[in-house]
């Protein structure tokens, strides 16, 4: 009887162990093209829906990006504020990686390492993710940011108590607290200018058009189609927050 | 008495207000629309270069104040507060043009491709060799029509 009993358990078990792989099976061939994990879950609803797309393989490293939009959303000029920068990486022939961001990139860049020493090198501009299941959202002890009805990220100043909690929960570092008004401070996705229907100013101002601006609900729209052509992929796509901030031709080096 | 707003909760956990609020700021780069509406004969210039799809303010900075004000006064009699600048320095130009090599985008034996051309700006054409007078980059390129 014993034995019997053992057959029969050692029998239920691979079935369940064969159920339970299958059923992985069939979600990954349902979406075949998506990581679950990496892809926001789009909201329904006819209103827009906006992400950013951003090619590595076309960025100069000018800078313009990280000028304008200190100007145009008066983002205090000493080089530790940003809400917009962009960063040189260097990654050398022993292996290493160098990674470099004088200034946020304002003034340009200059080639630190000698050509003959360098294995690759590109620039990587770097921006608020608006993400879908943002941290720094959720972790807001007043409801002082949020993610607006178009998927932007936003700060409400007034309701803003400066506790910093949303600094610590960005993993990719893109809020500050503002040193006058002593509020957290981000990228609003250049929040007054698309609401007029213009291009964000970073987007604006890129000379290269590295940096595609659109709305992901239309199917039609220039960010769709660009996510479309290329291989893009999101940083840090393990957390799991939904980022809308996708590259082309991003390097696993960065982080 | 409401110690929230009476807004709080309408969309979601936040003020709804707050949305106007910030939709409500002013804009500082006008876009090259703007630019083209007095300036058309350096807009024709530049369509023909190799500039052509860079936007004005990319090097002149942001004109919104410029271009909103600057129908009150007769041409060439802005104040200096809203004039806008022309970069001259070699500095400038490098910010695009320096030789980097995260600019050269595909690398061979033979060849070097770049989306921008790439000069080393600190050894091409320093200075005249004669008088010793240091060249700026727009003392032999046109910036409009490169």
């Amino acid at each position: 009887m014993k034995l019997i009993n053992k057959n029969a358990n050692r029998r239920s078990f691979l079935k369940a162990g064969l159920f339970l792989a299958g059923g992985a099976a069939a979600t990954t061939l349902l979406k075949p093209y998506n990581a679950i994990a990496v892809v926001p879950e789009e909201p329904k609803g006819e209103k827009p829906w906006y992400g950013i797309g951003i090619d590595i393989d076309k960025c100069i490293g000018c800078g313009s990006c990280a000028k304008s939009c200190k100007i145009e959303n008066d983002v205090p000029m000493e080089p530790f504020f940003f809400r917009s920068w962009v960063e040189q990486y260097t990654i050398l022939n022993d292996g290493s990686v160098k990674v470099e961001s004088p200034n946020g990139g304002l003034d340009g860049f200059t080639q630190s390492v000698p050509d003959k020493d360098v294995f690759k090198s590109f620039f990587v501009p770097k921006m608020c993710n608006h993400c879908s299941k943002s941290p720094c959202t959720q972790v807001c002890p007043v409801g002082a940011t949020f993610e607006s009805p178009e998927g932007v990220v936003l700060i409400d100043e007034k309701y803003c108590i400066g506790c910093r909690y949303c600094i610590q929960a960005c993993p990719y570092g893109c809020r500050y607290l503002h040193p006058k008004k002593k509020v957290a401070d981000k990228c609003t996705l250049c929040y007054h200018r698309i609401k007029k229907g213009m291009q964000p100013a970073c987007f604006a101002n890129c000379p290269t058009g590295a940096r595609i601006f659109g709305d992901l609900h239309d199917k039609k729209s220039e960010l769709v189609r660009f996510l479309k052509d290329h291989t893009c992929m999101v940083l840090k796509p393990h957390m799991n927050t939904g980022a809308k901030l996708f590259y082309n031709s991003l390097s696993a080096e960065v982080r | 008495m409401h110690l929230s707003s009476s807004s709080f909760g309408k969309y979601g956990h936040y003020r709804a207000f707050a949305l106007n609020e910030i939709a409500g700021k002013k804009i500082k780069y006008a876009g090259e629309a703007s630019c083209v509406v007095c300036h058309k004969s350096e807009a024709n210039h530049k369509k023909k270069g190799d500039h052509a799809r860079l936007s004005c303010e990319i090097c002149h900075g942001a004109g919104s104040r410029h271009a909103s004000y600057a129908g009150n006064f007769k041409s060439k009699n802005l104040p200096d507060s809203l004039l806008l600048n022309k970069p001259v320095e070699r500095q400038f130009c490098a910010r695009c043009h320096q030789d980097n090599l995260a600019r050269v985008k595909i690398k061979c034996d033979t060849i070097n491709f770049s989306a921008v051309k790439l000069v080393n700006t600190k050894d091409h054409n320093v200075a005249d060799e004669d008088t010793r007078l240091p060249y700026k980059c727009i003392d032999c390129h046109n910036p409009h029509m490169p």
